[in-house]
């Protein structure tokens, strides 16, 4: 594929990506996965542990350890220049050019991603000695002003600070500090909020979309929680078993879900105020990777399953009609007609 | 709800010292817990809810007396607990139970399953002979929707979700009337949540169990609990039934937590108040209200007193001087 074959828009075109680990029994953990992001988008990928999901987001930077990982198909990334690379065929030389300058990364603990031994401004000026060409003077004036700009109180103090001094939030910001550095194209952030508290979360969410808005940046969002996604994303990618089962805008795949995993994963959680829902559990668990049910992956834990169908034929993602949505289930055309049958008769009765 | 409580507690203080030098000077005190109140009737479930640091767990522990509180008094069934000796706490433990949130750190990963059940029935000497404690061993998982085959299992077999169980199982083995639930879904993934949360609901109706249920999960805790008390730094903010605490805080701080609960139903977004900074130092916490160097609705005022609980609704308190604002 040549450049000019390439959408001006696009950041980040995944093409027929396949992750497997071990060497004599290969094991895929990510399975022909594709999909693209655009300048300014948050896409979102949500699934259980396991589901392929972090794996997917590793492989974007080459993060998938060499040797252990064999990685297929293409990742196209578009750089600040306006050419475009193949991550999948990169050395590791190449990456390093690319990774926190092009497309940067953040994850779930930020202290394991700290050093503990070095000051936070030393860690700050590390990443922009790197990739940007500064002065030791404008380098710790960038250094704070990116403490700053995330909302850090005293930023001088922080800088000065090493990584045990601070909490889990701050932590946190600083690693986004350091991913935004270099003013990346992509943000890819792995479940950054979850070992944080609620209202932290949310401080940190809101800055990450302000941030987002002011620079165009994209974000790949990995995430196992489905109500952050709905705040956070434009679109999103539901994983099982290391597919993609589902994909669709935001506020289109809440309001009528397609495929049945999606389902069974909004009504897993209580909302809060919703007293009328019952929590349902999906029953079993993920599908261990190694060993797939044959037909689709999710047959045996789906509540629509048909013997003879279901464990059997193996769906493909099919694009929905007005080309918005995909949904990979055998069934989701008849499921989808008896859920708007349901919602029409209560309507009626109502 | 009945009048006499399971479970009181009046005035409970945990306070831990901070040593510093050769001669482990005491230099400053950490309050963990600061004079917090509440009482569970027979077959409620309490939710505490509360940031990380907040001293929801150090009061899960202390009520059971896994921590020693510095002072303050708590009453079960009529007993006072702080004056229990060595003995009176091993049939306490008959009564009160807790379950922890990390499934992989709270069981020997060397016992065979049924061994992990069946201690407590040993250690209180409930059931001796290993034709009882079999049978007690098959109705306890028979309870918690696993097969008797796992008995002889080892727990390195298990997931997480199936040792959570387990470890509901082994708290349940003495038939407690009480059970301490400290994030016991936390650590799970999504779709396991979803499992022991409605495992947890359908055991406390079936055995009247009453509960006290630390989570950060507000959505989870609504769900399951009767009252919510809101604890922050140590102190409890407000108190009072599930759904008025989530629907109707009244206090800045709860509304705060609640309004940071993502959601996923579009257009239903609640106003979002985003808290500035982070939790206030628990060795020198701020004067009057605690919650003030947080609050959007501070006023001088609330660096002068403590607040005290007030009735705001039925069976709904709050420590807040202000009423104009919620």
């Amino acid at each position: 594929m040549t450049s000019t074959d390439i959408d001006d828009n696009r950041v980040l075109s995944v093409e027929h990506l396949s992750v497997s680990f071990g060497a004599n029994v290969p094991v895929a953990v990510v399975r022909d996965v594709t999909f693209t992001i655009n300048k300014g988008e948050i896409v979102a990928i949500v699934g259980e542990s396991g589901c392929g999901k972090s794996t997917t987001g590793l492989a974007l930077l080459g993060l998938n350890p060499d040797g252990k990982a064999s990685v297929q198909g293409a990742i196209k990334l578009g750089r600040k220049g306006g050419d475009e690379v193949d991550i999948v065929r990169l050395h590791e030389r190449d990456l390093q050019r690319i990774r926190g300058n092009d497309a940067a990364m953040i994850f779930q603990e930020p202290m394991s991603s700290l050093d503990p031994l070095y000051t936070i401004g030393a860690q700050i000026e590390e990443a922009l000695s790197v990739h940007r060409r500064l002065s030791a003077v404008e380098r710790t004036r960038e250094a704070l002003r990116l403490v700053s700009i995330l909302g850090i109180p005293s930023p001088e103090k922080c800088l000065k600070s090493y990584p045990h001094q601070l909490s889990g939030g701050m932590r946190q910001r600083v690693m986004i500090a350091i991913a935004l550095s270099c003013n990346p194209a992509l943000l890819i952030a792995d479940e950054p909020t979850t070992a944080l508290d609620v209202t932290v979360q949310a401080q940190i969410i809101d800055r990450l979309k302000q941030l987002q808005r002011e620079t165009r940046m994209a974000i790949l969002f990995v995430t196992h929680d489905l109500a952050l996604v709905a705040e956070i994303a434009d679109r999103v990618l539901v994983m099982y078993a290391g597919q993609i089962v589902e994909e669709g805008p935001v506020a289109d795949l809440f309001t009528r879900p397609l495929m049945p995993y999606t389902q069974a994963l909004m009504h897993s959680r209580p909302r809060l105020g919703d007293t009328r829902q019952r929590v349902k559990a999906i029953p079993g668990g993920a599908p261990n990777p190694a060993a797939l049910p044959t037909g689709c992956a999710f047959h045996r834990r789906c509540a629509h399953a048909v013997a003879g169908l279901c464990d059997v034929k193996t769906p493909v993602l099919e694009r929905t009609d007005d080309g918005q949505r995909q949904v990979r289930c055998l069934r989701w055309r008849e499921l989808h007609e008896d859920a708007q049958c349901a919602r029409q008769l209560q309507g009626n009765l109502q | 709800m009945t009048d006499t409580p399971l479970m009181s507690v009046r005035n409970l203080r945990k306070l831990y010292d901070i040593r510093k030098g050769v001669f482990s000077k005491v230099v400053g005190r950490v309050h963990a817990v600061n004079d917090v109140s509440f009482e569970i009737a027979p077959g409620e479930t309490l939710g505490l809810a509360g940031e990380s640091g907040s001293g929801k767990t150090t009061i899960g522990r202390s009520v059971l007396r896994l921590i020693e509180p510095t002072d303050g008094s708590i009453t079960f069934n009529g007993e006072d607990v702080m004056a229990f000796s060595a003995a009176d706490l091993r049939n306490y433990r008959r009564s009160a139970q807790i379950i922890f949130q990390d499934p992989f750190a709270s069981i020997n990963p060397r016992m065979k399953i049924r061994d992990v059940i069946a201690e407590p029935l040993r250690v209180q000497k409930i059931l001796t002979t290993a034709a009882e404690i079999d049978q007690r061993v098959t109705e306890l998982l028979d309870l918690v929707s696993l097969s008797p085959d796992y008995k002889d299992r080892s727990p390195l077999e298990l997931s997480g979700g199936q040792r959570q169980r387990i470890v509901i199982a082994r708290a349940l083995a003495v038939n407690p009337k009480f059970l301490v639930a400290d994030e016991p879904i936390s650590a799970l993934d999504v779709s396991i949540q979803a499992q022991i949360v409605s495992l947890l609901d359908d055991l406390k109706e079936r055995l009247g169990l009453a509960m006290l249920f630390i989570s950060h999960d507000l959505a989870v805790m609504e769900y399951l609990s009767d009252r919510i008390a809101v604890v922050y730094l140590g102190q409890i903010m407000e108190i009072g039934p599930a759904r008025a605490i989530t629907q109707t805080p009244k206090h800045p701080y709860t509304e705060a937590l609640i309004s940071a609960v993502p959601d996923d139903r579009p257009g239903l977004r609640r106003k979002r108040i985003v808290l500035q900074g982070d939790v206030a130092d628990p060795v020198s916490p701020p004067s009057g209200c605690v919650f003030r160097t947080r609050c959007i609705y501070a006023r001088p005022e609330c660096a002068v007193a403590r607040p005290e609980l007030r009735e705001v609704g039925p069976r709904h308190f709050k420590a807040c001087i202000r009423d104009d604002v919620l």
